[in-house]
């Protein structure tokens, strides 16, 4: 397939309702990805386990990503195999993902940003 | 061995790109469900937009690092590129990348689950941050394995 057939299939989508802001989980990835905001950003990596997503603008934090989400504790409680992320799942994933890590001063701190940006009232870009 | 022309029940085709297991070889397919698809639409334009970045890095990249997870056996790659102009997120409109690299992440069924903007490594321009030979061979790198660097 070339990259019309892609096209196509984007296109396919465009009209499809938005569900921002929100997350989903992938299996492929074990991973969740959640987008507070939708802007342009870039990956900035905190460690194995996560990556939050930086507005282009500001740096500011408007999304995400959760790693080896299978690998957590009370992963079967936390329901995530779904399509839909919200907010208090990101937080609760974040502060499962931390426990598990051997925080530094830089890592706390990134954590502590995206959750405290998971607890804020989300916009939808 | 992956032939031309397979399907993948809900999967898209992606044609040509550089195989990871060899990478001076013959061109193989990665795959993307349609439900990512479908997800990236609902959540965030920039990464649904973005596919089509994604699709094109695959075909010509810089840079390929394999081992993309810590302690994880399995294989799985980030393709890395540069291009010059991303996607807005707002249709077919582009934005310039600036001094950023472009990251493709695939997994060991070859089929590609994450791509995005990076930052570059401050040793290696052409590799993300933290995944540069140099963090290799220290132990302290971001990806177990550099198998592909464009020379030409």
């Amino acid at each position: 397939m070339d990259q019309n057939d892609l096209g196509r299939l984007m296109d396919s989508m465009r009209s499809e309702p938005a569900k921002k802001p929100g997350g989903f989980f992938s299996e492929s990835g074990d991973c969740v990805f959640f987008y507070n905001e939708d802007v342009p950003y870039v990956r900035d990596r905190i460690d194995g386990l996560v990556t939050v997503y930086r507005a282009i603008d500001d740096s500011r934090i408007i999304g995400v990503q959760v790693k080896n989400v299978s690998r957590l504790p009370f992963h079967d409680a936390l329901q995530v195999e779904v399509s839909s992320v919200n907010q208090r799942d990101m937080v609760r994933l974040l502060l499962l993902t931390f426990a598990k890590t051997e925080p530094t001063e830089d890592s706390t701190t990134k954590y502590t940003d995206a959750i405290r940006k998971m607890n804020e009232p989300a916009l939808a870009g | 061995m992956r032939t031309m022309n397979q399907q993948r029940n809900g999967y898209h085709r992606l044609d040509n790109a550089r195989n990871p297991d060899d990478p001076s070889g013959e061109r193989i397919q990665l795959w993307m469900s349609i439900e990512m698809v479908h997800n990236s639409q609902r959540y965030s334009n920039f990464r649904f937009e973005n596919i089509k970045t994604a699709a094109a890095c695959i075909v010509d990249p810089l840079r390929i690092n394999a081992h993309i997870r810590d302690g994880d056996e399995s294989q799985g790659w980030c393709y890395v590129s540069a291009p010059d102009q991303i996607r807005s997120g707002q249709g077919d409109g582009l934005m310039q990348n600036g001094d950023r690299l472009f990251t493709v992440f695939v997994d060991s069924e070859f089929r590609v689950f994450d791509w995005g903007r990076e930052n570059r490594d401050i040793v290696d321009r052409d590799s993300p941050d933290g995944a540069s030979e140099q963090a290799l061979a220290e132990g302290r790198g971001r990806f177990g394995e550099l198998v592909w660097i464009k020379t030409t």
